[in-house]
């Protein structure tokens, strides 16, 4: 604590600085375990528990790799609501305030609201962070199917499989926007030099790390049976995102 | 995985005893054939409880109101506005928000003596779905993993063990293999949503990139054995089998009539509790249809009407569907909520004042 402090100090308070540091460190980049210590055992610093990402990762993790603008808008915040709620009783008439509340509910009613951001909507699912979209969502919602809570009592959230996730995986709308033309990842695919940098910057995007030689030979093969690199490269992605080291934070 | 032994005469006993004691609703020839006529008389129950081959749990979360559905009180102040109706059984009253149980009240047993020591939604749900107070060491399967456990799945196209509406917080299948853990359906008239390739991906292509994934995962597979990551893999063998099979069909309600839709209720619960009869139906063994925002600190009265009229609606219709299919005498269906707070009116949570209730039906 008092090296960060130091540190914090150090950096004239930059919070960036301090992270840099944080999430460099030796004791943050431990890798997972897969089970607790048991009382009894030495606790030899093991890392942090194999954990599936909660459902906003994974949310979040996809879109990042599908759209270039994982953030095209954001939750209104006070600012916004200020012009629509904002009422002088000293002079307000029946009329205007029945005016401002007509405007508060074409904007922000959740009727209204929800119709609104559909301009981001790929096959209905808007695409934005999940910190930006309305809470709670529906039930069958991407996220709520991974675990996210329904908000009618705290700690809703889940990361227990379901057979509605994988189905999601394997088939939904989500997973296959991003083997699209115009989506992030495929873009950045489309402009690598070689199909070796573009095979490394699949796992690196997917995975956040490189291939090993087993992982090139198996993509290399793929590669070479596919009809046309676009294929074999979609194909590559998807089996990325299938695979449980993808769902799990390592 | 290794599970508990339980021998068959235990689980005879256990579902003897759970059907008699608990939760025991009608078995065989109890109530009318006159389809959904719900203001036709119910005969009276015949006992001989048969052995159920399938489990409807309704479960309404939130905590529903005793004193208000199926305990009313209107003689005492703390009884709150609801009046009382007279059930077909002599001395037995339900509240006036349930007209069509009422009548079929000879065919349902009531259990009004129940108690629980919390009063925290989650620990009592928990407790209500599995038995088991809920504990930090281990997660204690749910009642339906249970039963898909200790019995084979009659249809082995389908999973046995369905999880209809919102599910928040279940326990699944607990320390049970992940196989067993209900399947979630968000909503019932959407059903299982992606069971279908996308357009642009054959079948021939889908499988090379499943093996394509196992070859990637080799790798982090070996290095972590992990019940976590095994139930994912369980699961995916249970989603691929699903795709594409015939018997999703179940899933269809625009198969029903437009009358029957109707006599359910056009909401989630209604059409929920469609859903668990065709699916009770194509032989599965345990289906939760659980239904929320019981919760009602405001506007209690105005909330109730509607909430209950559905409950009403639906669980009267769904007793008289599994009756008419000749289902009933198999299937034993439980409504259950996690405990019972007079909603609404002035409640001191341990201060000797109301008890707080549990109920089932």
């Amino acid at each position: 604590m008092k090296l960060l402090g130091d540190e914090l100090v150090r950096n004239d308070f930059n919070l960036k600085e301090l992270m840099r540091t944080i999430l460099y460190s030796k004791t943050f980049q431990r890798e997972a375990t897969d089970y607790d210590v048991t009382s009894g055992d030495a606790y030899y610093f093991p890392g942090p528990i194999l954990k599936r990402m909660t459902s906003e990762q994974v949310w979040d993790s996809i879109l990042t790799l599908a759209v270039q603008n994982p953030w095209p808008f954001q939750r209104p915040d006070a600012k916004d609501f200020a012009p629509n709620i904002d009422v002088d009783l000293s002079i307000a008439t029946l009329e205007s305030l029945e005016a401002v509340a007509a405007k508060y509910e074409a904007t922000y009613y959740p009727r209204s609201y929800n119709k609104s951001i559909q301009k981001f909507a790929y096959q209905g699912n808007v695409l934005c962070r999940a910190s930006e979209l309305p809470s709670p969502l529906p039930g069958g919602h991407f996220l709520r199917q991974f675990g996210q809570g329904d908000r009618e009592t705290i700690n809703g959230q889940a990361a227990t499989a379901t057979v509605p996730q994988i189905l999601a995986m394997l088939n939904g709308p989500i997973t296959h926007v991003m083997l699209e033309t115009g989506s992030a990842i495929y873009d950045n695919v489309v402009e690598a030099a070689n199909a070796k940098d573009a095979i490394d910057l699949i796992f690196i995007s997917v995975l956040t790390r490189k291939p090993t030689d087993d992982d090139r030979r198996v993509a290399s093969s793929e590669m070479s049976r596919a009809e046309r690199p676009g294929i074999g490269y979609g194909n590559v992605i998807w089996a990325l995102l299938n695979t449980k080291e993808f769902l799990f934070i390592e | 995985m290794t599970t508990p032994e339980i021998s068959g005469f235990q689980r005879r006993q256990f579902m003897a005893t759970a059907a008699s004691s608990l939760l025991g609703v009608s078995f065989a020839n109890i109530l009318t054939r006159d389809g959904f006529a719900a203001d036709a008389p119910a005969k009276l129950p015949v006992a001989a409880p048969g052995k159920a081959q399938h489990i409807i749990y309704l479960f309404m979360s939130g905590a529903m109101s005793h004193i208000d559905t199926f305990d009313p009180n209107p003689d005492v102040p703390e009884g709150g506005e609801t009046k009382a109706i007279q059930t077909r059984v002599p001395g037995m009253v339900f509240g006036e928000n349930l007209p069509k149980l009422s009548m079929l009240a000879g065919a349902l047993a009531v259990v009004r003596s129940l108690t629980t020591e919390t009063g925290d939604h989650t620990q009592a749900q928990y407790l209500m779905r599995t038995g088991y107070k809920l504990i930090n060491s281990i997660r204690h399967p749910a009642m339906g993993a249970w039963m898909l456990n200790q019995t084979d799945r009659i249809n082995r196209d389908l999973p046995g063990n369905f999880l209809i509406g919102n599910g928040d917080q279940h326990p699944g299948a607990g320390f049970l293999h992940a196989s067993l853990s209900p399947v979630p359906i968000a909503n019932a008239e959407v059903g299982l949503e992606n069971t279908e390739l996308p357009k642009y991906l054959d079948e021939k292509l889908f499988n090379r990139r499943l093996v394509l994934a196992s070859q990637f995962d080799r790798r982090f597979q070996t290095k972590h054995p992990n019940l976590e990551i095994d139930a994912y893999n369980q699961l995916y063998v249970e989603a691929k089998r699903l795709m594409g099979s015939d018997k999703l069909e179940v899933f269809d309600l625009k198969q029903e009539t437009e009358e029957t839709r109707d006599a359910y209720g056009q909401n989630s619960f209604g059409q929920g509790c469609l859903l668990a009869r065709r699916l009770v139906e194509q032989g599965i063994r345990y289906v939760e249809v659980s239904y929320g925002s019981w919760d009602m600190h405001q506007d209690l009265y105005v909330a109730l009407e509607e909430k209950a009229g559905f409950l009403d609606n639906a669980f009267s219709s769904l007793l008289r569907d599994l009756e008419a299919k000749g289902l009933l005498d198999k299937t034993l269906v439980v409504l259950a909520t996690e405990f019972i707070a007079p909603n609404g009116r002035p409640f001191k949570v341990g201060g000797g004042g109301d008890p707080v209730r549990e109920l089932l039906a």
